[in-house]
């Protein structure tokens, strides 16, 4: 399995999760558990280019594959899609930034003038508890017009 | 003084270590040797426990330990008022959730397996689920000598001779639900003794010093011989005040000697937190025919669970905003805490004020319309102002910001007050 | 304990008739969850991610055949989905999250034959076949007499294609759920109409999560024959509804919240097929 262009080679339980190869196997703790049956969001991991919760991946199924954590966004330095985060202040507690940053990614990396719907469509399936989403709307609105720039 | 983050946007030191995903909750935490443990959880509301599997548990491969109450070298019980809520049973379970068995493994397959062979046997008791029912002569006893944990009284004025005065009188009942917080980061501890000898949980707390004082009883230990390190908190919102996973991570360290981590699953996660107190309101509101308030009679009964936790807080904060933010001569308030077998409940955002807002402005709006007068308007005539005083005697002096914002809410209607 | 990951189709049979206690891995989004919650407990897992052949959508002359493991953000995306079936787009895009649709299939969602899976009211009331293949056979099941008949998916069967008649159907699909997104149906409703000048030549209605299995009403398909598309919001289909919700669910609770809200539901999922243009 490759994670953020790095290979891993390891001989696993089949019933392995995805997120549990991640965080115990590949010790990449960026990657989180909120609720462990693809309610939350908060273990998004994009696969080719694809969002999805690794909490429902068998690791085995994935073999060979591509996988991109939180930590192979920023590569060497902070991604606009983390800037806009931080500029607009849309992080709290943090615990679903992760999941809610690849989703981004997984919408801007296909679409880059994606609509405000298509943001809201994008990360409905990453829950947060504490922003109440709209400053989020605002951060990835603004990662649009970095990526844009660039 | 010149306070410089006031109106100003500030960008919070932790975010860049959130957004790379780098910022560290207490189950990024590894060590070397860590062990896991869980714990047993009842799965009947109310009953004793006759009998577990105890001694099979500690034969399997990877259980390094079980623990019970008998175990436990201080207080058997926590709570952040009352010391009620039970770190092992010693035989009476009050809810769902209830903590039976600890039990240490090796790894997380291990206590999975080890937990999921648990055998307990109870003794089955009829518990009471609604506030009617736990008040109910007869019922049984869940609190010291009575299901009622907490009993506070507002009265003001006459209300007799208020009821009199009214034109108008609205009276309903009302009712809210139990709510969980539900933050992502599902409890987790890490215990371990760091380099001097100090028994240290790493856990997200909103207590680190009540958490310190809650294991150093419960390990008989002085308090400077516990350290509690607040790692990141992903998210709490009242559900992290009440302790849940720190007592049984150190005493499975206190007991192994190594390093342990207790990760709950969303599951056990929801199961075993305290709850919004669902509340049920009776309101009796009076009215004169200019508008102005006279007289408001309110029960609330809130259901508090198994056990205290802030349910006496959580209730006075109920009645002392029971009439809202309005001008009210005569009024007569009680409310109450009533224990029952569902899951107790205790701080959650509001803490008591978030609930009695659907009645007393239910009750503003029901007015208006008999009234027929703007329910607007009608909440401006008797709104507090700088000189009020509410129910419980208070002389408000200053920060009064709700005629003002009424008046902002009028002038983008374009309406007249 | 084992895994495999065929490449192709055959691969996949011979493994279905090696092995006993097997569970074929489509996307994985209920099999990993009954796995973790010990729901089941499979000797062999028969991955078959891996299968491009499975992965298609094809157009033939008279039909389209879907492949069982293509997923729903696929479906949504389709071109073809999108020509000939609004219903599917519908109902595809309104199933789970984004995370979900990349990984849920329409082969897992047919059979693991959940009562509110949300693409099955669509494809009965398109009256889809299912090409169950094995080692030494093939079968073409119609997807109403699959539930009907509950004939199920044999032991040594893997469900590969769904195939779809492309004749000129209009069809639409609305679904109640409790929140925006991730929600499972509380009711969903399919149609699709065959019209010539403004009046109905076929209709096929499909209710979901209002019984066991999602089911058609005939009654109302028969009585709108040869009627103007204006009958379709008239009283009566509404009464027949209600009359089919209250009959198949009698007993539960959710009755009488579900046998008045069929009637939103179903008006709507009129109004997504266009039949009114």
């Amino acid at each position: 399995m490759i994670i953020n262009g790095k290979s891993y080679t390891k001989k696993i339980d089949p019933l392995l999760r995805l997120i549990d190869f991640i965080r115990d196997e590949a010790k990449l703790k960026g990657t989180k558990e909120g609720c462990g049956e693809g309610e939350c969001g908060a273990c998004t991991v994009i696969i080719d280019g694809r969002a999805v919760n690794s909490c429902l991946v068998l690791a085995a199924s994935v073999n060979g594959k591509e996988i991109t954590t939180i930590e192979g966004v920023s590569q060497g330095k902070l991604h606009p899609i983390q800037e806009a985060f931080i500029e607009v202040g849309a992080v709290q507690c943090g615990y679903c930034t992760p999941g809610m940053i690849l989703s981004t990614k997984a919408l801007l990396d296909k679409n880059i003038d994606a609509t405000e719907e298509e943001i809201k469509e994008s990360i409905s399936g990453n829950l947060c508890r504490c922003t109440g989403y709209q400053i989020m709307i605002e951060g990835i609105k603004k990662a649009q017009d970095k990526l844009k720039k660039r | 003084m010149h306070v410089k983050a006031v109106g100003e946007g500030f960008i919070r030191p932790d975010i860049y270590e959130k957004v790379q995903g780098k910022a560290k909750y207490p189950d990024d935490i590894e060590m070397e040797g860590m062990l896991y443990a869980g714990v047993k959880r009842s799965t009947i509301p109310y009953g004793r426990v006759l009998k577990t599997n105890i001694d099979e548990i500690r034969q399997m491969e990877g259980v390094i330990c079980v623990i019970d109450y008998t175990m436990i070298p201080g207080a058997k019980c926590h709570g952040v008022i009352l010391k009620d809520i039970p770190i092992l049973v010693q035989d009476i379970v009050k809810r769902v959730g209830d903590c039976i068995l600890l039990i240490v493994a090796k790894d997380k397959v291990s206590l999975k397996k080890a937990l999921d062979q648990v055998e307990v046997e109870y003794d089955v008791y009829q518990g009471v689920f609604t506030i009617e029912d736990a008040l109910k002569e007869g019922a049984p006893i869940l609190g010291d000598k009575s299901n009622i944990l907490y009993d506070i009284k507002v009265k003001t004025g006459d209300i007799e001779a208020g009821f009199k005065e009214a034109d108008y009188i609205a009276e309903n009942c009302y009712h809210t639900q139990m709510t969980d917080h539900a933050f992502l980061q599902t409890e987790t501890a890490v215990a371990h003794y760091d380099d001097e000898g100090v028994l240290t949980v790493h856990v997200a707390t909103q207590y680190p010093h009540y958490d310190r004082e809650e294991v150093a009883r419960c390990l008989n230990i002085q308090e400077d011989e516990v350290k509690i390190i607040n790692e990141t908190i992903g998210g709490a919102f009242g559900g992290r005040e009440d302790i849940n996973p720190q007592c049984h991570a150190a005493l499975a360290t206190f007991i192994t000697k190594k390093p342990v981590k207790v990760v709950y699953s969303r599951e056990e996660s929801t199961i075993s937190r305290s709850k919004r107190h669902p509340m049920e309101m009776f309101y009796k509101t009076g009215v004169k025919k200019d508008g102005k308030l006279c007289a408001l009679k309110v029960r609330i009964y809130g259901d508090t669970g198994a056990y205290a936790s802030w349910g006496m807080n959580v209730l006075r904060k109920a009645a002392i905003h029971a009439t809202g933010p309005y001008v009210i001569p005569n009024v007569d308030i009680e409310a109450k805490a009533v224990y029952t077998n569902n899951p107790y409940c205790g701080a959650m955002r509001g803490f008591g004020a978030a609930q009695v807002p659907l009645a007393y402005e239910s009750q503003m709006d029901i007015l208006a319309e008999k009234l027929t007068m703007h329910p607007l308007k009608f909440r401006y005539m008797n709104a507090f102002d700088v000189g009020s005083q509410t129910a419980t005697g208070q002389k408000l002096k200053s920060s009064i910001g709700i005629k003002k914002c009424i008046e902002k809410i009028a002038d983008v209607n374009q309406m007249e007050l | 304990m084992d895994f495999y990951q065929p490449l192709c189709i055959n691969e996949v049979k011979d493994l279905l008739v090696q092995s006993k206690f097997n569970k074929l891995l489509a996307g994985g989004t209920d099999l990993v969850l009954d796995i973790k919650r010990g729901k089941i407990n499979p000797e062999v897992i028969i991955d078959i991610n891996r299968i491009e052949a499975l992965k298609d959508i094809r157009e033939d002359h008279h039909e389209i055949s879907i492949g069982s493991m293509v997923c729903f953000s696929q479906l949504k995306d389709n071109s073809l989905m999108n020509q000939y079936f609004h219903s599917i787009v519908l109902s595809a895009s309104h199933m789970g999250s984004p995370q979900i649709r990349n990984m849920a299939t329409i082969g897992g969602n047919i059979i693991n034959k959940a009562s509110a899976a949300d693409i099955i009211p669509c494809l009965i009331s398109l009256n889809a076949v299912l090409v169950l293949e094995s080692k030494d056979s093939i079968r073409y099941i119609n997807l109403e007499t699959y539930f009907q008949n509950e004939d199920w998916i044999r032991k040594d069967e893997i469900l590969t294609k769904i195939i779809i008649s492309k004749k000129n159907v209009l069809s639409g699909y609305n679904k109640l759920g409790k929140r925006n997104s991730l929600a499972i149906a509380r009711i969903n409703v399919a149609v699709s109409f065959m019209i010539e000048d403004k009046i109905i030549k076929h209709m096929s209605i499909c209710l979901g999560a209002v019984g066991r299995y999602p089911f058609r009403v005939k009654e109302l398909e028969e009585k709108a024959i040869g009627k103007t598309v204006d009958y379709l919001f008239s009283e009566e289909p509404l009464e027949i509804l209600e009359q089919q919700v209250y009959k198949s669910i009698k007993g539960r609770s959710s009755m009488p919240f579900k046998k008045e809200a069929i009637k939103g539901v179903y008006k709507n999922a009129v109004m997504s097929s266009g039949v009114m243009k």
